[in-house]
């Protein structure tokens, strides 16, 4: 297995600059999640990863060697690509037989080894059909099996589940972790689902405009996210933020107020003493808040809307001028309802509205 | 009037093809069974031209050379040279990939006069051809290609023009096979001979097997350059079915017997452009090669 | 597969040692053609050439230009040039006219015959023109057209005609109905509609059937050689080939020289839209 370290590295094409200055590590056996919305620089890290795309500066190691121009076939890497690749002309059996036949093995270990890697995956009934008469499902799997089959070093996925509909995604998703996990091979896995990142990964690097704009666990960027872009993208329905906050102090104790004029008063821990800004954004997840019985205080706002989605209700609350989410098993809310809401204190976060930081 | 109006439309078209093809086709089977000349009279003579056919003397030789000729255009260009083209055009950088297609469609382009003098310069037998001065410079002496192996002149310039069609289908074929394809493969280790053997090849066979076909029909009916360059010379050296005929016919002046010869030129006319029919279907239907 | 510190240099720079073989393979293919218009053009200019490298450069090869009825033994330069024009203009026009109108009937009705008419004249665009020089000979000559330019223009035009219709209709197709239909309820004929409307719409195709057909007209030799026999009716390429026959070995300068005046429209195109030919060859479809 392969520990895995990216070191500012860069990748344009002509003018545009796709990675920016990346810095990422990958250690023996873990799962790393590239997550980011489309033109991120995502894929483009992967590619260069599997060296279909050289570095413009910068160094990428496995295992302590620097292999920028190390052609893709010695990279002892596996890929399994968003649309499969299937060799459409070929049947099941010499797709996945195909980066062996490469290698030059001879024909009776070929038949050994795929025969062996589709009976784990369960594609062995599969073999001798081509493509195109299997569904999504199974095209996945003998995509995984043709990247397996060459025992890499490295595994690495782009988008692999983009193609199939919500509830295959979920069982194959739980299917990749487990064989990751079995296998203990080093993966990098890009995706743009941001569920499928916090479920699959041991890691999660979040791109933005070809720059890692946090990594660490799903659950460090989860609750302690680094910027507003971190806090926005990961969660759904995402963090409820409200801009032009601003903190006031009043009697020892800060508040959080929004426009002078309509006060939203919520007491706020004092380890925030020493933190003064203009403005700032004030940011909670829709989990981390309730609506709260008529008697405590709290902020208030008008019921938009109630979205009944079976085992709990999503309820969009109006305060002043902006909509927020949240979660509620109360029923006799109804619309146009005042209402009070708690957040719980301790997971509130605050970002400097100028630039993106998070202050808590 | 509105239900004629496609009618009215299409209909000098269609006197036209009346008048240059479908009469033309018609006209040549009573033809080839008269011994009209000049004077444009219906002199019929029964199968007195198919004996002559079977009398004639230069026969073998023509349909030697021709078989020579479509041979050695084919494997050498129409097809091989495209083939050629076509995958490394496409495995470079795509600017000068195009570059180099696109200074290949230049002697199909050209006049084919101007294109036969080119040849005939490059295989001049004096000291001014290209090919001589090359020969100089290295030291071998001069040599003349022109009266020794003149078949070699024809099949090179038939050749430099015949490539671009088969490179222009081949590489529109290669290109629209999705990247992802090379990808997986470059991962797998598979290197450029291994992969275009068993991933490219495979993924274009319709269109090999088309120009394969369609060439060499093709090849069969040319004449024009042959007839700027040798005019089947020397002594009938480089002479070939459809020059024969033409010779017959505009400078013998035995249109009877031309139409004879002619039937053949039909014949492989109609199941050419059944070929080409089946061809364009196959290029529309194949369109998407899955992922 | 060996293993990452075992990879030798052709192993490391696999993608290098292919791009250069690939690169020397095309160039030692190509060069000929290359060489061979430079010569074109630089033997034209000079009064004698050895080897590569001209002894002196001159424009006494292009004196034809300018010297009527020269002792070339070969008529006026500009008389045949106009034939040519008059020929390439002839195709062009005639080929934009009927491939225009007959696209659009084959586009926009459903008469009964359409899809085997098509079929026809795709078949018709593959069948070798040598198979029926001898009855159009004889057919020519029956309605008068032997030995004129009008013969020889119609000919060219019916040779073409059918791939171009294939193409037109092909643009005709990727117009919507409702364009039209919007303009016949805004009160337009039909025909008034498809001058307004289909016509600026198909232009691309149009502007490529023109240029191709203006160049196949130009360039026409056979039929020229055979159909025409009075040489005030000869156009460049008889001129051309005549000249390659009496000056073979003995003028080159006079014979690039006529071969470059010949190839200016051909120079021209390549020049502007070389890039694009592949394109506009396999069938203008996407333009």
């Amino acid at each position: 297995m392969s520990t895995i370290k990216l070191e500012k590295v860069t990748k344009s094409f002509g003018k545009v600059l796709a990675m920016n200055d990346i810095n990422m590590i990958v250690n023996n056996g873990e799962f790393m999640v590239l997550l980011g919305p489309s033109g991120c620089g995502k894929t483009t890290t992967l590619l260069t990863l599997a060296g279909i795309y050289k570095p413009t500066s910068g160094n990428i190691y496995f295992d302590e060697q620097i292999v920028n121009n190390l052609p893709s076939k010695y990279r002892k890497i596996g890929m399994v690509f968003q649309n499969y690749a299937l060799y459409p002309h070929m049947t099941i059996f010499e797709n996945i037989a195909f980066p062996l036949r490469a290698m030059k093995i001879p024909n009776k270990d070929i038949d050994k080894k795929v025969r062996a890697i589709a009976f784990n995956l369960g594609i062995d009934t599969l073999l001798d059909r081509k493509p195109s008469q299997i569904s999504g499902g199974q095209q996945q799997r003998v995509a995984i099996a043709r990247a397996l089959i060459k025992e890499p070093s490295i595994l690495l996925f782009d988008e692999p589940l983009s193609n199939l509909d919500a509830n295959l995604r979920v069982s194959t998703r739980a299917e990749i972790k487990r064989l990751q996990s079995t296998l203990k091979i080093t993966t990098v896995y890009v995706t743009h689902d941001q569920s499928e990142a916090m479920v699959l990964g041991d890691k999660i690097a979040i791109f933005n405009n070809g720059y890692i704009v946090q990594l660490g666990t799903p659950n460090e960027v989860y609750n302690h996210p680094q910027n507003i872009f971190v806090a926005g993208f990961l969660g759904n329905p995402p963090m409820n933020l409200i801009y032009e906050i601003e903190i006031y102090s009043d009697n020892g104790q800060l508040y959080i107020t929004k426009d002078k004029k309509n006060l939203l008063k919520i007491k706020v821990p004092n380890n925030l003493q020493e933190i003064k800004r203009d403005k700032v954004v004030f940011g909670f997840r829709p989990e981390d808040c309730k609506i709260s019985a008529e008697e405590e205080s709290g902020i208030t706002g008008e019921v938009y809307v109630i979205e009944k989605l079976g085992r709990e209700n999503l309820v969009t609350v109006k305060i002043s001028d902006t909509f927020v989410k949240l979660f509620s098993d109360k029923t006799n809310i109804k619309e146009n309802q005042i209402v009070t809401l708690s957040i719980d204190l301790s997971k509130i976060h605050l970002f400097d509205q100028q630039t993106g930081e998070s202050i808590l | 009037m509105k239900k004629k109006l496609p009618w009215i439309l299409i209909s000098p078209t269609l006197a036209m093809i009346t008048i240059f093809f479908i009469a033309a086709v018609i006209i040549t089977i009573p033809l080839a069974f008269t011994n009209m000349g000049l004077s444009f009279k219906w002199t019929f003579n029964g199968i007195q031209n198919f004996e002559s056919f079977m009398r004639d003397p230069l026969i073998p030789t023509v349909i030697i050379n021709t078989f020579i000729f479509v041979a050695l255009t084919l494997t050498l260009f129409n097809f091989g040279m495209a083939l050629l083209l076509s995958l490394l055009t496409t495995s470079i950088n795509d600017k000068w990939g195009n570059f180099f297609r696109t200074i290949w469609m230049l002697p199909r382009i050209t006049p084919s006069v101007v294109f036969g003098l080119l040849w005939l310069w490059i295989f001049d037998p004096g000291s001014d051809g290209l090919l001589n001065i090359l020969l100089r410079f290295i030291g071998i002496g001069q040599q003349d290609i022109f009266h020794h192996a003149p078949m070699v002149l024809i099949v090179l310039a038939n050749g430099y023009v015949g490539a671009s069609m088969g490179m222009m289908i081949f590489s529109s074929a290669i290109k629209s096979i999705p990247i992802e394809y090379y990808r997986a493969a470059s991962v797998d280790g598979a290197g450029w001979f291994y992969t275009t053997r068993r991933i490219t090849l495979p993924l274009i066979k319709w269109h090999l097997l088309f120009i394969t076909t369609y060439e060499t029909l093709s090849l069969f009916t040319s004449y024009e350059y042959i007839y700027i360059i040798t005019n089947g010379g020397p002594v009938n050296m480089t002479n070939v079915w459809a020059l024969y005929t033409y010779q017959t016919a505009f400078s013998n002046f035995s249109f009877g017997y031309a139409a004879a010869l002619s039937l053949v030129l039909v014949a492989v006319g109609i199941v050419t452009g059944f070929i080409y029919l089946k061809g364009i279907n196959i290029q529309t239907n194949t369109k998407n090669i899955e992922l | 597969m060996a293993k990452t510190g075992e990879l030798n240099f052709f192993n490391k720079h696999s993608k290098g040692i292919f791009n250069f073989f690939a690169y020397m393979i095309l160039i030692i293919v190509t060069i000929p053609i290359i060489i061979a218009y430079l010569w074109l053009i630089m033997r034209s200019f000079s009064t004698d050439m050895n080897g590569f490298i001209p002894v002196g450069l001159t424009l006494a090869n292009w004196s034809f230009l300018w010297k009527s009825n020269s002792n070339i033994g070969l008529p006026n330069i500009w008389i045949i040039t106009l034939n040519t024009l008059l020929l390439a203009i002839g195709v062009a026009a005639i080929n934009l006219f009927l491939a225009s109108i007959s696209g659009f009937a084959f586009s926009r009705f459903n008469f009964k015959g359409n899809k085997s008419l098509l079929l026809l004249l795709l078949l018709l665009h593959a069948f070798p023109t040598i198979a029926l020089m001898v009855s159009i000979f004889y057919i020519l000559n029956a309605i008068h057209l032997l030995n004129t330019l009008w013969g020889v223009i119609l000919l060219t035009s019916s040779m073409d005609l059918p791939w171009d219709i294939w193409i037109i209709k092909g643009f005709y197709d990727s117009i919507p109905a409702e364009l039209e239909w919007a303009g016949v309820v805004d009160g337009y004929s039909r025909i008034a509609v498809w001058w307004k409307v289909l016509i600026p719409n198909i232009k691309h195709g149009l502007f490529v059937i023109g240029i191709f057909e203006f160049l196949a007209g130009w360039s026409q030799f056979i039929f020229v050689t055979t159909f025409i026999f009075n040489n005030s009716y000869w156009t460049l390429s008889q001129y051309v080939y005549t000249a390659l026959g009496d000056y073979r070995f003995a003028n080159y300068g006079l014979l690039t020289a006529i071969s470059v005046w010949y190839i200016i429209p051909v120079a021209l195109l390549f020049a502007v839209a070389g890039k694009y030919l592949t394109q506009m060859s396999l069938g203008g479809v996407k333009g």
